[in-house]
C-alpha cells in the first residue's frame, strides 16, 4: 500500500521513524514534510497535504504527526472526504478503520512511545471497515461542501510568518513546503 | 464564559458528575443528554455557532465520530484522554471542545482533564498563524 505521512517539527523524529516501519512492512510512502526538526513549521500545511494526497488518490492512507496529534488531526480532517482519527491505543485505532473507515490516523510525538505508535499502525492498517455504520460516514463526508486544493492557500500567513507579524516583529525562516 | 455538557444517555451518570465539579468551580453549564452521536455533535455545532466563546464537553462512546464532525464545521476539537494534551490544546490549539471517549478512561482521569482545560488559556502570538491557517481550509 501507499501511505502519505506529514507531521510538523515537533513529529519531525517519528515520522522518520514511522516511514523505516512502513518500509519494513512492504508499504511504500510518500514523504509530506516537513524535512526537518530544526525550523519551527506550522502543522496545517503538512496535514492538509496528507489529506489531499489520500482523497485525491495517490495514497492509501495517511499518518500524521503533531506535538499531541490534536492540531495536524484537525487540520487532515478539514480535507473533504478524509476521516482522521487521532490515537493513542490500538482499540481506537481498530474502531476509527471498522467503524468509521477512517483513512488517516494520528499521533502526539509528546504523548505515546514509538513502540505504541507501530503497534497502532499495525492494526489500524489491517483492520477493514465493517460497513455497519455506514450512514455515520456519509453524514461525516457531508460536512464540507467542496475539496479546497488551492496550491496558494497559506501564502498570506506564510508571508506573515516569516515577517514576524506573528513573532512580535521577530523576522522566520522559510518553513519546507512539501515537495509536489 | 458559556459552558456545554452534551453526553450520550448511556453517561449520564459521568456527566452529573463532570456537572457538579463545575458548580464546585462556579462555571455553570448547560447540560444536553442525547441517544445517538449525530445529535450529541450537531447540537455542539449549533451552540458553538451561536456563542463562539463556549467551551463544550462531549462524552461518548470512543470521542471519535464526535471529533471528526466538530472540526469539519470549523471547531477546534481535541480528542484525549490524557493531562498534557488536556492543558496543550487549549494553551497551542485554542480548542473549544474536549471530545471524550467512556470506553476509553473514566471519571477521575475525565474530571482531571476537564480541570486542565478549562483553566488554561489560549496563549496567541506564534501558535495563531496555525489557527489562523485551520479556519482558512474552511473557506
Amino acid at each position: 500500500m501507499k501511505i502519505a505521512i506529514g507531521s510538523d517539527h515537533v513529529g519531525f523524529d517519528y515520522k522518520t521513524q514511522i516511514i523505516d516501519y512502513l518500509k519494513e512492512m512492504g508499504h511504500e510512502t510518500i514523504d509530506c514534510g516537513t524535512y526537518n526538526a530544526q525550523v519551527s513549521t506550522h502543522y496545517p500545511i503538512y496535514g492538509r497535504e496528507v489529506g489531499l494526497k489520500v482523497i485525491k488518490g495517490f495514497a492509501d492512507y495517511g499518518v500524521v504527526i503533531c506535538g499531541t496529534g490534536i492540531g495536524i488531526s484537525n487540520a487532515a480532517n478539514r480535507v473533504k472526504g478524509i476521516r482522521c482519527a487521532l490515537v493513542r491505543d490500538a482499540v481506537s485505532a481498530k474502531i476509527s478503520r471498522s467503524k468509521f473507515n477512517a483513512n488517516v490516523i494520528g499521533f502526539g510525538q509528546m504523548v505515546i512511545g514509538i513502540g505504541l505508535v507501530k503497534y497502532c499502525l499495525y492494526n489500524f492498517l489491517n483492520t477493514k471497515f465493517n460497513q455497519i455504520n455506514e450512514q455515520y460516514v456519509h453524514l461525516l463526508d457531508k460536512q464540507i461542501d467542496k475539496l479546497n486544493d488551492d496550491d496558494d492557500i497559506f501564502q498570506n500567513e506564510l508571508e506573515a510568518w516569516k515577517d514576524g507579524v506573528y513573532t512580535n516583529g521577530k523576522k522566520q525562516p522559510d518553513v519546507d513546503m512539501p515537495t509536489k | 464564559m458559556k459552558y456545554i455538557i452534551a453526553s450520550l444517555k448511556m453517561y449520564d451518570a459521568f456527566a452529573k458528575l463532570i456537572n457538579i465539579d463545575l458548580i464546585k468551580d462556579r462555571k455553570k453549564c448547560e447540560f444536553q443528554i442525547f441517544n445517538n452521536e449525530p445529535d450529541l455533535a450537531n447540537y455542539v455545532v449549533t451552540m458553538c455557532k451561536k456563542h463562539p466563546e463556549v467551551n463544550a464537553i462531549t462524552l461518548d462512546k470512543d470521542g471519535l465520530f464526535v471529533s471528526m464532525y466538530l472540526t469539519k464545521n470549523n471547531i477546534v476539537t481535541a480528542r484525549v484522554d490524557d493531562s498534557y494534551s488536556a492543558y496543550m490544546t487549549k494553551q497551542h490549539n485554542n480548542a473549544q471542545v474536549l471530545a471524550l471517549g467512556c470506553r476509553f478512561s473514566g471519571p477521575s482521569i475525565f474530571r482531571a482533564l476537564i480541570h486542565e482545560f478549562l483553566n488554561n488559556t489560549w496563549k496567541g502570538e506564534r501558535h495563531k498563524v496555525r489557527a489562523d491557517m485551520l479556519e482558512l481550509m474552511l473557506k
